[in-house]
């Protein structure tokens, strides 16, 4: 505990580990008010001019007037919404020429709830969405929910067409959706764009502390490091006291960005809107039984568990190589080696992986769980954000363990 | 209490640093002499168990020391060539942080330190960081942290260098007073600083050690070799190609005071002079100068 404790002390009183840290909790301020400030709505005023709210008075605004249409989305509410909305276009011609009184009045409310029937209605062979002006409110109070499952089923035939277990696997993931959805408009697709976009800009700060953790004792002649390795406990009880002491001071940082993230954010969108389900912010055929809170539970904690499986990786980097600039590099390389392989190859097992997988931007693992991605062994399919999941949980204590390893038969030059 | 050194080996790729090396380290002060690249330093880092020999074995009172493990480095101290540092630690940071990782009790390690930045004259500069000290004092600090754990064994590699006069004498009479019942194993190529307080020497040479006893064993080898004469100052650059001059002195009326190495006298006038320590090291690498020397 003691060695621990000087560990922590060690660490925390480097200039460039303070700087990284602050930074990493700046970034949590930043990529939270990043999404408030986009927010942004014209309204009528009074004298009948257009007034344009942004940030904060938009969101505000939007909590008010959605309150009112919050709540579960039966077929038959979804049915008499798309009546409203297709009787004022009928009048009005299109969408856009409907005046915008009219519009805040009678349609704004109902368009969130709108946008899941374009999906379920879509064009069973091509994928296409429907208009909404085509689909018949009848139907969708009588089958708006087969209709979710019959698209699912569509889409996974286009996706997953050779491929059974994950056509079985993705069928009894949404048997267990609960339905009907419910819905709290308000919440932004950018705020939780935002959010993974935080878990990668953290990743990157802790792969940046984590990189001289080992390295640095090497590249300060050979003395530094000889010097520890001759004391009692310079070895094994040194290595894994760093490792704990690396991890802690991540697992803090990350948990203390992420909260102040977070609570930004809910603070500013309102707590209401997390009640929402998954389907309705992302895609009504979208696979997680969850709703938007737990979604900002799961991806703090597919973060945490990916960060971890990058730092670790870097942590054997920095036990095998002479210097911290080498260890940095290949970080980082690795760290991108997912955004870089999803960009050029598409859902590969190399980006669903290695250590940093589910960092990113298209492969994030937000955008794991909105998709319908599969790696595939034999006749065994397996959904990429369980891949995600169990390749860093394996990866973890297998890098730890070999970062000791080194550090214990590294060798002078 | 021995450390035994048995036909230690040292291959690196092309180079055979050190040569079936054997050495029976007792308690007292052992000077291991040798001119840079003789093998020391990679000698002592396999005798602090840091590089792995490529054969022969090192033997705390008969137990091999690899097998000993944390056993062994609960009794030893190192101070290696390049004393190395986390640019952010304070001096005091520094000697708690390696008090813990030796496992010296918390309830004495505060005592154990201030005893020791008292000896090293460190305790003004306890607060400051390592990286801003001057070169002698980071090497105090170095010192420090070797003896942290009152070592039976404590290996320095050129613990003086960067030391001043005044420094080196301070750690040689610090040095006296603790290598009782210790083995303390000093590698150096600056000779005047363990001459005196070295019981035992061993010199190295090309990887091998070529001789080892008690200095005034050792300079009966070259008894008879080293000379003192004076020469007229003008003839010093012709006797300079012809000799090995390890000293010369300017003396009154052009004249100049050589002393040399030689198996006989050469010049007429010459008188045999006591060998020292220094002698036999110059016999042994006659490449090197002294320049270095400190006092």
């Amino acid at each position: 505990m003691r060695l621990f404790r000087l560990e922590i002390k060690r660490i925390m009183k480097s200039r460039r580990t303070l700087t990284l840290l602050a930074a990493a909790l700046l970034m949590s301020i930043v990529m939270a008010y990043l999404p408030i400030s986009f927010e942004s709505i014209n309204r009528p005023g009074e004298d009948g001019k257009i007034i344009e709210l942004g940030g904060l008075p938009a969101i505000q605004f939007k909590r008010d007037y959605f309150e009112k249409t919050a709540g579960n989305i039966t077929p038959q509410k979804l049915a008499e919404a798309l009546r409203t909305y297709q009787s004022y276009v009928k009048e009005y011609g299109t969408l856009n020429d409907v005046p915008l009184d009219i519009y805040i009045e009678n349609i704004m409310a109902i368009r969130p709830m709108l946008r899941g029937l374009i999906e379920a209605f879509a064009d069973p062979k091509t994928g296409i969405g429907a208009d909404l002006m085509d689909i018949d409110p009848d139907e969708v109070e009588q089958y708006f929910y087969e209709k979710c499952v019959s698209h699912l089923d569509d889409t996974m035939n286009l996706e997953q067409k050779e491929y059974e277990a994950a056509r079985q696997f993705a069928a009894g993931r949404y048997a267990d959706v609960d339905q009907p959805f419910y819905l709290y408009p308000g919440m932004s697709r950018d705020a939780f764009d935002y959010t993974t976009l935080y878990i990668l800009v953290l990743s990157i700060l802790c792969v940046a502390i984590a990189s001289p953790a080992f390295a640095n004792e090497y590249q300060t002649g050979s003395g530094s490091d000889s010097i520890l390795r001759c004391t009692k406990y310079g070895r094994m009880k040194l290595a894994v006291t760093r490792i704990l002491s690396v991890c802690c001071i991540f697992i803090v940082i990350f948990i203390l960005g992420m909260s102040i993230h977070l609570l930004i954010l809910n603070l500013a969108f309102g707590t209401d809107c997390l009640k929402t389900s998954f389907q309705m912010l992302f895609s009504v055929i979208n696979l997680p039984n969850i709703n938007l809170g737990q979604l900002q539970i799961i991806l703090v904690l597919a973060g945490l568990l990916s960060v971890l499986a990058i730092v670790s990786c870097t942590l054997f980097l920095s036990a095998r190589c002479r210097d911290s600039l080498t260890v940095l590099l290949i970080s980082i390389v690795i760290l991108f080696l997912p955004i870089f392989a999803y960009g050029a190859l598409g859902d590969t097992w190399i980006g669903g992986i290695v250590p940093s997988a589910g960092i990113g931007m298209k492969n994030n693992f937000l955008y794991q769980l909105c998709d319908f991605n599969f790696l595939h062994i034999g006749g065994m399919s397996f959904w990429t954000p369980y891949v995600i999941l169990v390749s860093a949980a394996v990866e973890i204590p297998l890098f730890l363990f070999l970062t000791v390893r080194s550090y214990c038969k590294h060798q002078v030059a | 209490m021995e450390l035994k050194i048995e036909h230690l080996t040292k291959q690196f790729k092309d180079k055979m640093a050190v040569d079936d090396a054997s050495l029976t380290l007792t308690p007292g002060v052992w000077g291991l002499l040798g001119a840079n690249g003789a093998g020391k330093t990679t000698l002592m880092r396999m005798v602090a168990g840091i590089m792995t020999p490529t054969s022969g074995v090192i033997c705390y009172d008969g137990t091999d020391i690899r097998k000993m493990g944390e056993a062994y480095r609960d009794i030893f101290g190192f101070l290696p060539q390049d004393f190395g540092y986390s640019r952010d630690f304070t001096v005091r940071d520094y000697l708690e942080y390696v008090a813990a990782l030796k496992d010296v009790p918390a309830g004495e390690t505060t005592k154990k330190i201030n005893h020791l930045l008292e000896v090293l004259t460190l305790s003004d500069v306890k607060g400051k960081k390592i990286a801003k000290l001057s070169g002698g004092m980071k090497r105090r600090v170095g010192i420090a942290q070797a003896m942290l754990n009152d070592p039976k064994i404590l290996v320095m590699d050129e613990p003086t260098a960067g030391l001043d006069p005044g420094e080196r004498v301070r750690f040689r009479n610090f040095i006296s007073e603790f290598s009782h019942d210790r083995i303390v194993l000093i590698s150096t190529h600056i000779v005047s600083d363990i001459e005196y307080i070295a019981t035992k020497n061993a010199i190295m040479k090309a990887g091998k050690i070529v001789d080892i006893g008690r200095a005034d064993e050792l300079v009966k080898e070259i008894e008879g070799k080293v000379w003192t004469c004076t020469i007229p100052a003008k003839d010093l650059v012709s006797y300079e190609m012809r000799l090995r001059v390890i000293n010369q002195r300017s003396e009154d009326n052009g004249q100049v005071s050589i002393r040399y190495l030689s198996e006989t006298p050469e010049i007429s006038g010459a008188v045999a002079a006591l060998p020292r320590l220094e002698d036999l090291y110059l016999w042994y690498f006659p490449q090197e100068n002294l320049e270095g020397e400190g006092n």
